[in-house]
């Protein structure tokens, strides 16, 4: 609990130093607060969260990923550090806060024991989320983004409002136990069934599978690039984090309708966005794609689920969050010289910016799935969870990959193989210090954690 | 707590009832074009799951149902201010609310 109440205290913090004197200490605040709850997470027993009434509770699973989110949030906070030394953001303190608070929101989706605390976390999640889409006021693509990003999340959020309606009239309880219990039954009544089918809907939405990802490209595109990182890391962690945990209570697995729209979601999701991503021409709306190919794969670990998914699960969400936040914050980087989105834009990279380069080659390889990257062990342990019953998924997993080098590759074959002279394109600015560092530590995590991965497996036991 | 009393109104009358309400809110965000009205139609669906955990708590006699529809209440009052502010931002740099404007992102 006290995790939440320091990322809170931090978020009030920023906001009144803010008005006052001292903006150009609001960013290492934040930095030093999220530091901060991340010792307290670390230190904190479990059994101290106590239960609150049985709204949130603590377990292992929750921590690991609360302290993910945390971390990726730093990352994301370490990015915008490096574009204040540039420009002048009157408003920083307020999209800090605004992150902040929507931290909070993914906590409580990894410790909810209780219906309300899902929907609660969910809408302290998406409500900044879409001030903070919209926050570059002038820019008509910023705003576009923030509006749809408000319609379809609130869409969703209704959808599953309406399945949990459901799911209480069925089993007259909120406490995420009981319910549990009553889908562990061998027959479940028909609006129950339905409840879990439109909260299904909903969190398909959030988690952005295909056919309900139309807004993800748009979103991440409009979106100003830095939090455009924090939507593509700590939301799609926490929105699969709550989903995992509803799906592992309620699926009941094998003879659950939700089983059958699972699979089907899945193929569309994997087949239809490796194909999507490839025609792209801009290296964010690319990097949508390859996030919705990864929610698809990510989907693949709930077919079978069983203790150790947990720990695979928490992997290769790691690797992909890491990845992500390497490519984003070249992008960034690019941007912030004034190259364009699209894949042009990296030309000659690899020899104005050696170092920096290597380390964003590093993440696009662990994305790609390339062995020695924790990419390569999430996709590995994802092939091993599954059965040879569903061999037809092991062969879309391995033919996805292939087609991923491609579009991945576009980006690697800028940097390095462009036929246009480096100074020509790229002019020789030097690469932030903060930059570096998210990238370097980006690259440097995959590959330790790529060679030791039993370190970060028992965390979970 | 709340009594078990004799309801006039059979259950599934008021299921029916909010399942329409709900289904009308889905159509307008789904095919209407102007964003003040796909805000309603959002309001909408979000009024028609209230009655439903209304009834369900009223009918089983459980009152955490009623309370979850405060917890409702809040949250879309609060998405609702945010909306109306995205939707005036749109209006100042636009002149319009139709989102069909709104296609510079495609693909």
């Amino acid at each position: 609990m006290s995790v939440i109440i320091v990322i809170l205290l931090t978020a009030i913090l920023v906001l009144f130093l803010h008005i006052f004197e001292g903006r150009q200490w609001v960013n290492p605040l934040a930095i030093l607060g999220l530091s901060l709850s991340f010792i307290i997470l670390c230190l904190e027993n479990n059994s101290l969260w106590g239960d609150y009434s049985s709204m949130i509770y603590m377990t292992q699973f929750a921590k690991v990923f609360t302290g993910t989110a945390i971390i990726f949030t730093i990352l994301v906070f370490f990015i915008n550090q490096s574009r204040l030394k540039l420009e002048e953001d009157t408003n920083n303190g307020d999209k800090l806060g605004l992150v902040l608070f929507s931290l909070c929101g993914a906590i409580l989706l990894f410790t909810f024991t209780n219906i309300t605390m899902l929907f609660l976390g969910i809408e302290i999640l998406s409500i900044p989320l879409y001030v903070i889409a919209s926050s570059s006021k002038h820019d008509l693509h910023s705003n576009e983004a923030g509006l749809k990003y408000f319609l379809m999340g609130s869409f969703a959020t209704s959808i599953i409002l309406f399945g949990m309606a459901l799911i209480f009239g069925a089993t007259n309880s909120l406490d995420i136990m009981t319910i549990s219990e009553y889908f562990s039954q061998a027959e479940i009544s028909k609006m129950a069934a339905l409840g879990a089918f439109f909260v299904g809907i909903g969190f398909f939405f959030k988690v952005a599978a295909i056919p309900f990802h139309f807004w993800t490209p748009d979103v991440y595109e409009g979106t100003p690039s830095i939090w455009a990182t924090y939507f593509a890391t700590v939301v799609k962690i926490a929105s699969f984090g709550a989903f995992f945990r509803l799906y592992i209570l309620l699926g009941n697995v094998d003879n659950s309708p939700l089983y059958k729209v699972l699979v089907l979601i899945i193929i569309l999701t994997v087949v239809v966005g490796t194909l999507t991503a490839l025609v792209q021409e801009n290296a964010k709306r690319m990097i949508a794609y390859s996030s919705i190919v990864n929610s698809g794969f990510l989907l693949m670990f709930f077919l079978n689920p069983s203790s150790d998914i947990l720990s695979y699960f928490g992997l290769f969400i790691l690797g992909y969050g890491l990845a992500t936040i390497g490519i984003f914050s070249a992008i960034v980087y690019l941007e912030s010289i004034g190259n364009s989105n699209g894949f042009e834009g990296f030309d000659g990279l690899g020899r104005s910016q050696p170092l920096f380069s290597l380390g964003v080659a590093i993440c696009l390889l662990s994305l790609a799935g390339i062995p020695l990257t924790v990419g390569f062990l999430g996709k590995f342990y994802l092939l091993m969870s599954l059965s040879f019953d569903q061999w037809w998924m092991i062969l879309l997993v391995i033919a996805s990959s292939i087609i991923s080098i491609v579009y991945y590759f576009r980006i690697f074959n800028g940097m390095y193989f462009s036929n246009k002279k480096a100074s020509a394109i790229v002019a020789p600015e030097v690469v932030s210090p903060y930059l570096n560092f998210v990238v370097g530590f980006c690259a440097l995590s995959l590959i330790i954690i790529g060679l030791f991965p039993d370190f970060y497996l028992n965390i979970f036991q | 707590m709340l009594m078990q009393i004799n309801h006039i109104v059979p259950i599934e009358h008021i299921i029916t009832l909010s399942c329409i309400l709900f289904c009308i809110g889905v159509m307008g965000v789904l095919l209407r074009r102007n964003a003040i009205i796909i805000l309603m139609c959002i309001e909408l669906m979000l009024n028609a799951v209230n009655i439903l955990f209304a009834t369900f708590s009223a009918y089983n006699g459980n009152p955490d149902g009623q309370i979850f529809v405060f917890f409702i209440m809040v949250v879309a009052a609060a998405e609702v201010a945010v909306g109306l502010a995205l939707l005036v931002l749109i209006y100042r740099n636009t002149r319009s609310v139709d989102v069909s404007l709104l296609d510079r992102l495609k693909w």
